[in-house]
């Protein structure tokens, strides 16, 4: 079966790329930071599943204080003048199109043929992961595509990527700090507690004749 | 009770504009301690939630793909297709985009948009490049309200048109939470329900980049931001 872990795989190698790429940038001033938080996001993603909780809890702390206090710098690296990309798309035209939609659009068909596949009676892709794993593979082909079609040197490849993170920077791990903070929640009863406020509030409330929302709460409460 | 503390720890954090990460990391560190867990638990948690939303960021692979496509004039292109319809304009577009988006996400087609895959590479060039060939290039301030006005009409599309489609985990994660607290209610009729406030909501915000041409077509900038220009 294959498993989201290949779409972990190809994400944690683009990151330590980026770390390589931020380390050898002597152009920013904050490169270390760079190379350390992109390098971390990395690890993540290559050895999350195998570093246990704590250590991924510290992981992420350690990028937390980097990120967020230490800062890090917006790298610039050489890409093409707005000159060389007028002339670019006037070349390509609307093909250039292509190998961007050529992503939502394998996500979608791989998402709608391969989910439910078994082949020997087990699920050539992980069922629950289709849409992800399904993302990485139209990636792939896209890369390909892109790399066919424009012919650029090969490190412009890890540093277009750089060039598009750095612009995301520490904003890219809050989707997943928010997710860690939901899951606190849940562990720390916070959903319970807000419901137990409330109650109090209808009690509390209950002898007011004049409040509206009164009746209109009791007849909802169970 | 003490667990609330978390939450005022995001409010408070978030007025005072204090960096986002750190706050949410200060808040489930809060949140967790006030709980009564011990620190190790709570990192664990951290832990543990932090690499079981792993899946969320791979939407960043496209980015080597953008990055190269940008490369080759990938935005240029967008611009100069835009160029072309005269009566186009940045609130127009945006409404659109949002009827798309909405109605695809409705039909359970989620993957087809998003930030990375369709704003930044498409949607925002082309509301930029109408800007440009009407009021020519815009400063910082409008750029920057363009460009997040583009992202949200994919975050409001995405959002209230996904609750329609049934197979949906948001219409299976509202069922589930019903279920426990003993309701049971067909996952028809929550995406049937989702109709009226999916209209509403399209209402609302195309009426808001309705406003958005016209605050554009005033002759002063917008109030300053600090953002850069990126």
């Amino acid at each position: 079966m294959i498993t989201v872990d290949v779409a972990y795989a190809m994400a944690g190698v683009v990151f330590v790329a980026i770390a390589v790429f931020s380390a050898l940038d002597r152009a920013n001033p904050k490169r270390w930071h760079n190379t350390a938080f992109w390098g971390l996001f990395g690890a993540s993603f290559l050895a999350g599943r195998w570093l246990g909780d704590l250590i991924n809890g510290l992981l992420v702390i350690a990028m937390v204080l980097v990120g967020g206090i230490g800062g890090l710098g917006i790298s610039r690296p050489a890409t093409t003048t707005p000159a060389q990309r007028e002339a670019s798309a006037a070349r390509f035209g609307s093909r250039l199109f292509l190998p961007v939609l050529l992503i939502p659009a394998t996500a979608l068909t791989g998402t709608l043929l391969l989910k439910g596949l078994k082949v020997g009676g087990v699920f050539l892709v992980q069922p629950t992961q289709v849409t992800v794993i399904c993302t990485a593979l139209g990636v792939l082909l896209a890369l390909a595509w892109a790399i066919g079609m424009l012919k650029p040197p090969l490190a412009a490849v890890p540093q277009e990527a750089r060039r598009l993170m750095d612009s995301v920077g520490w904003a890219a791990i809050l989707p997943q700090l928010l997710a860690a903070l939901g899951a606190v929640f849940a562990l720390a009863g916070v959903g319970d507690a807000v419901a137990r406020l409330i109650g109090q509030c209808c009690r509390w409330t209950a002898g007011w004749p004049w409040w509206p929302p009164t009746a209109w709460v009791w007849r909802c409460s169970p | 009770m003490m667990s609330l503390l978390g939450i005022a720890v995001v409010m408070v954090g978030l007025i005072a504009r204090f960096n986002p990460i750190l706050v949410i990391t200060a808040a489930a560190l809060v949140t967790g301690l006030a709980g009564g867990l011990d620190p190790l638990t709570v990192i664990r948690a951290i832990g543990k939630g932090f690499n079981d939303a792993r899946y969320i960021s791979v939407a960043f692979l496209v980015l080597p793909v953008i990055g190269l496509m940008e490369r080759g004039g990938l935005q240029a292109r967008a611009k100069a297709l835009i160029g072309r319809l005269r009566s186009m304009t940045v609130g127009r577009l945006l409404i659109a985009y949002l009827a798309l988006r909405q109605i695809s996400a409705a039909l359970g087609l989620l993957s087809l948009g998003g930030q990375a895959t369709m704003v930044r590479p498409l949607i925002a060039p082309m509301a930029e490049a109408d800007e440009e060939a009407r009021r020519g290039a815009p400063d910082a301030p409008r750029r920057v309200l363009i460009r997040s006005h583009a992202a949200a009409a994919d975050n409001v599309g995405a959002f209230f048109g996904e609750d329609i489609f049934i197979a949906l985990g948001s219409v299976l994660l509202i069922q589930a939470v019903l279920q426990q607290n003993h309701l049971t209610v067909a996952p028809l009729r929550i995406a049937l329900w989702a109709i009226p406030t999916a209209l509403v909501a399209f209402a609302v915000h195309a009426t808001r980049l309705a406003l958005l041409d016209h605050r554009l077509r005033a002759p002063r900038a917008p109030a300053p931001t600090t953002a850069p220009d990126p």
